[in-house]
């Protein structure tokens, strides 16, 4: 069974068309990433299947409860998490999970349960009584998360959970969001951040409102980039970026740690072959090459392939 | 003096990015200007009356034919039955009942006393008090022109003494003149404070105080430049009020402008300070504007002397009555625009004004200062 | 469900109330203060007025004038034996309200049982102070006639429900429901933005709440709040200021209850409408200043103009105060009252209606 799934979804402000008629599926029990730049339509879509927002046409179903003649019964059935922090600073920890238990309606001895151990698990037993704008961030974010898992969604949807929160923390929090897939539980989250969307079941690039790409983490990178990944150092990045996509023979050229990736048109040629393509270009322009090597294509890759600039990023 | 221009500005354009709320505080003092400019009236008018005529005379009603001619007071209900007449007084229908009792036209021709029962609403004070105060003019009147039917007499030669009375300022009393700057006074002091009550408060919830203590920037500078361009709304508002009130409504512009604008001007300091004050005092935004709402919008309309009387409130309470800035601005703009007198007038008002500008914004300042260390 | 949704919607909101110590403040401390301040403070009856009196006769006549005049404590007189010429500045150098000038022959002329005239200079720009003196010494002038001719209309007079016409009676009411309305308004007003700038709203949104559900989880912690202020104020009331307490008890609780609920609906739609706490301060005020100036507690509602009559039956504070008067004072109960309670009923389900149909908008953006 899926999840989720849609069908020309769509959505329009006046003339502006947020989100253009997207169709995808999650399946149950999926990490399902949704990456893409501010405004490419991520939040939009989500708060569409969430019920927040009614679509201006198309049809989605979620947990099978059409989201448009449904709404309500769907925010029974999901999870929810934004960037915005949502817990409430001027409560307690216990009163937190108190008050978001008691609106899902779970009954008071099944709620006083689940909150020792979420409490237990996530080590705040003893700072139940503290205000939560006392906890450090990281502690925050897995309270949040938590407390948006309380009525046991089937679903959850997280809007960028991570934004803003250090690496650290940000690594426990997706051990908790494995920890989820491993009950069962289907997690639909949006990114900035490449190496968290990696541990991603299936990725959906979003671009101006559409759907570019949508697969595996794996076959994105194989499908989507058309030719080598190559790593080079110049000292003259700008300079060496012009001459290259000059050529005709690289697609993007992009800074990438010290020095900078190169993707080529295509993989008709072998990798050294594309090395020495590189390489000839630049002496040709006078240009320094001090290395370059062979990459695998990372997901950033692809993101700024398909984006089309780390500009926007 | 840069730093603190470059303050300002950034608070300008943040004021200007809401326009909501901008047209709000451009918008408020005009319509309450226009709403009670037309809808004020202090003279009391039209109160209805319940009377009972158990005389049922030709004099009788033609009592009751003079009374109720100047429509001051507004014939409701006629009804010979008291406790009918106090039913429609307890359901508040009528605020006075007048008691014509029998034999009132025999007693008149027979020169004996007679006799007129007044009873009003003990529990509205404007209708009550102010109907039977008309009604006894009118008695007043009404026996002046029957004593001089009866015995001739001529007033001036009377034995006694009579006051001449003069009325300067405002002949008519129209009390549009006398409300309208209150009104200017009223809006200004509360929505001062209101507008900067956040302003100190919201840096701090958002974050943007460290940003700006981190910056060389001094407290003074932080307070005095967010105080700058509330200071322009508030001569925005004042301009648009005495433009309607001169031209519209008609009250009276006797004084200098530039007096006007040079008391608004230590008004709004104070009043915004006041604001400012609250705001560094309390951090969070939404209980900063609660409790200028609390300490400015009751207190300015009852302890400022708009319309109770600040003689006679009992010394304790004249002594609260000292940290209203609305106070000395309601004093000062009322002279100002009747009297036409000039500093000479109001000069301990400006000083206490001065003084109270002064203190809230060196407490503001100072809260700011002991926030960052 | 809608029990278990609203329970908690109540405990939340009022553990956050509750918490912090100038809310409490706010609630619990301030009502009782304003009462007290205002209650001492207003006084409509004109007294005290600074007035001067050049007293260009000096004679034994002049001086018991004088005497008379200070006396009931309406004018505080500075006498003055000369400068008469200056009288009017005076009044433009607002050292005095009132100007009397006791002319030089007063003595003679009273003695030889002529009209004396007393010259009266009244500072019109205090309209009010103004009219009053004007009476209160006309008043004076009629006590003083000797030989007085026979009255032939004799007032009797009775003051219904506050027999010694005590300002007190008839304004600490009219402050009762002030004092509660600005509580009550404040209350609300901005308790669903501050939702949405805390970013708890989003959460709130995409919980199975209905707009109703919510409606009622921020009622009913600022009703139970009013209620209590309710309590405070009407003791000060009464044990404060001795107001006398006619009212039957059940259309008091009832009428009162309902009025705090108009007043938190009225909150509860500034907050639906406003989009930063900003701007639902300011509404707030826009609502709450000419509700006040036109509830009749300061101007009488039949001497304004007609359609600014008609405003006045929209205005709770208008009901308000009169429901409060007349059940304090004349111990009206429902059979009189049930316009008002209509009225005021009538106002708090359209205002939270309004406002559930917000919310379920909002839910959309």
């Amino acid at each position: 069974m899926q999840a989720v799934s849609v069908h020309n979804l769509e959505k329009k402000f006046g003339n502006f068309s947020a989100v253009k008629p997207v169709s995808f599926t999650v399946q149950k029990g999926e990490i399902f990433g949704f990456l893409g730049a501010n405004g490419a339509g991520k939040s939009t879509t989500i708060r569409m299947l969430c019920g927040i927002l009614p679509p201006t046409s198309g049809e989605a179903f979620v947990n099978g409860i059409n989201v448009v003649e449904n709404p309500f019964l769907v925010k029974k059935t999901i999870g929810y998490m934004s960037q915005k922090f949502s817990l409430y600073a001027d409560l307690t920890v216990q009163e937190n999970l108190d008050f978001f238990g008691g609106i899902h309606g779970i009954p008071e001895s099944e709620l006083n349960q689940r909150i020792e151990s979420i409490l237990e698990e996530t080590n705040l037993k003893d700072q139940r009584n503290k205000l939560t704008r006392e906890l450090p961030g990281g502690f925050k974010q897995k309270l949040a998360l938590s407390a948006a898992m309380l009525h046991a969604p089937e679903i959850i949807f997280l809007d960028e959970p991570t934004a803003g929160v250090d690496p650290a923390a940000r690594r426990i929090f997706w051990e908790a969001i494995l920890e989820m897939k491993q009950k069962g539980i289907t997690v639909f989250v949006t990114s900035h951040y490449m190496d968290e969307v990696e541990q991603c079941d299936r990725i959906a690039l979003m671009h101006a409102g559409e759907i570019a790409a949508l697969d595996s983490p794996a076959n994105l990178k194989k499908s989507v980039i058309p030719g080598h990944v190559i790593y080079f150092e110049s000292s003259n990045f700008f300079a060496a970026k012009d001459a290259l996509l000059q050529s005709g023979r690289f697609v993007r050229v992009d800074a990438m740690g010290r020095g900078a990736h190169a993707i080529s048109a295509d993989k008709k040629k072998g990798a050294a072959a594309a090395i020495k393509e590189l390489r000839q270009i630049l002496t040709a322009n006078n240009l320094d090459v001090e290395h370059s090597e062979i990459r695998e294509p990372g997901l950033e890759d692809v993101f700024v392939y398909v984006i089309g600039g780390r500009d926007s990023l | 003096m840069r730093r603190m221009l470059a303050i300002a500005w950034k608070e300008s354009i943040e004021i200007m990015r809401d326009s909501r709320t901008l047209t709000l505080a451009i918008i408020l003092p005009v319509i309450m200007i226009l709403l009670f400019g037309y809808a004020i009236n202090m003279d009391v008018d039209h109160i209805p009356v319940g009377i009972a005529d158990l005389d049922h005379s030709r004099e009788s009603r033609e009592f009751q034919q003079k009374l109720f001619s100047p429509g001051w007071l507004q014939k409701k209900t006629e009804h010979t039955n008291l406790e009918f007449l106090e039913k429609e007084m307890q359901r508040g229908n009528i605020k006075m009942i007048i008691v014509l009792p029998p034999g009132f036209a025999v007693s008149l021709k027979r020169a004996d006393t007679a006799q007129v029962f007044a009873g009003i609403d003990g529990s509205d004070n404007m209708s009550g008090s102010m109907s039977m105060a008309y009604f006894q003019t009118f008695l007043a009147l009404y026996e002046m022109r029957r004593m001089e039917l009866l015995y001739g007499i001529d007033r001036d030669r009377a034995p006694g003494f009579e006051s001449l009375p003069r009325i300067f300022f405002n002949p008519e009393l129209e009390s549009r003149y006398f409300v309208l700057p209150g009104i200017i006074v009223l809006t200004l002091a509360v929505l001062s404070a209101l507008l900067t009550s956040i302003s100190i408060a919201r840096e701090w919830e958002r974050g943007s105080m460290e940003q700006l203590i981190a910056t060389p920037v001094r407290p003074w500078e932080i307070l005095y430049g967010k105080l700058l361009p509330y200071i322009g709304i508030s001569m925005i508002q004042l301009t648009l009020t005495i433009i309607l009130g001169v031209f519209l409504f008609g009250v009276p512009l006797r004084g200098s402008l530039l007096n006007l604008f040079l008391v608004s001007l230590l008004f709004s300091v104070g009043a915004l300070g006041l604001g400012l004050l609250f705001s560094s005092v309390i951090k969070v935004q939404i209980i900063a504007m609660q409790v200028s709402m609390i300490a400015t919008l009751l207190p300015s309309v009852f302890l400022s002397g708009f319309i109770f009387p600040i003689e006679s409130m009992t010394p304790i309470i004249q002594a609260f009555t000292y940290i209203v800035p609305a106070k000395y601005y309601l004093v000062m703009v009322r002279t100002i625009f009747l009297k036409g007198s000039g500093f000479a007038a109001f000069w301990a008002e400006a000083v206490f004004l001065f003084v109270f500008s002064m203190i809230v914004l060196n407490a503001a300042t100072h809260k700011i200062v002991k926030r960052v260390a | 469900m809608f029990r278990q949704t609203v329970h908690s919607l109540v405990v939340k909101e009022l553990k956050q109330t509750m918490r912090d110590k100038r809310m409490r403040f706010i609630i619990f401390v301030s009502p009782i203060f304003q009462m007290l301040l205002f209650g001492f403070a207003l006084d409509n009856e004109v007294k005290h007025l600074p007035t001067t009196v050049y007293d260009l006769d000096n004679t034994s006549a002049s001086r018991e004038f004088i005497r008379i005049l200070s006396e009931g404590g309406y004018f505080k007189t500075t006498a003055k034996q000369s400068g008469a010429n200056d009288a009017a500045t005076e009044l433009l150098m607002n050292r005095a309200k009132v100007v009397v000038i006791i002319p030089g022959n007063f003595k003679q002329k009273i003695d030889s049982g002529m009209n004396s005239p007393v010259q009266l200079l009244l500072d019109g720009s205090d309209s009010n102070a103004a009219l009053t003196a004007t009476n209160y010494i006309r008043q004076m002038g009629q006590k003083l006639m000797t030989n007085k001719p026979p009255a032939s209309i004799e007032l009797r007079t009775f003051t219904y429900y506050n027999p010694d016409m005590k300002p007190k009676f008839y304004l600490v009411p009219g402050v009762f429901i002030m004092v509660l309305t600005v509580i009550t308004t404040l209350l609300t007003a901005i308790s669903i933005i501050k939702e949405r700038e805390q970013g708890t709203f989003e959460q709130l949104v995409v919980s199975p709440i209905h707009g109703y559900e919510l409606m009622a989880g921020k009622m009913i912690p600022f009703l139970i709040i009013g209620t209590i202020d309710v309590v405070l104020i009407s003791l000060v009331a009464v044990f404060g200021f001795g107001l006398p307490f006619h009212a039957p008890l059940l259309p008091f609780i009832l009428i009162n209850f309902i009025y705090v609920a108009a007043m938190l609906g009225v909150g509860l739609f500034i907050s639906t409408v406003s989009k930063t706490q900003q701007q639902a301060i300011l509404s707030t005020f826009m609502f709450l200043f000419p509700a006040i100036i036109l509830s009749g507690f300061m101007f009488p509602i039949a001497s304004m103009p007609e359609p600014i009559q008609w405003l006045t039956y929209i205005n709770p504070l208008r009901y308000g105060i009169e429901a409060e008067r007349d059940m304090l004072l004349k111990g009206s109960g429902f059979a009189e009252l049930w316009i008002h309670l209509v009225a005021l009923f009538v106002t708090t389900i359209g205002l939270i209606g309004f406002g559930a149909f917000r919310f379920r908008k909002m839910l959309v953006q």
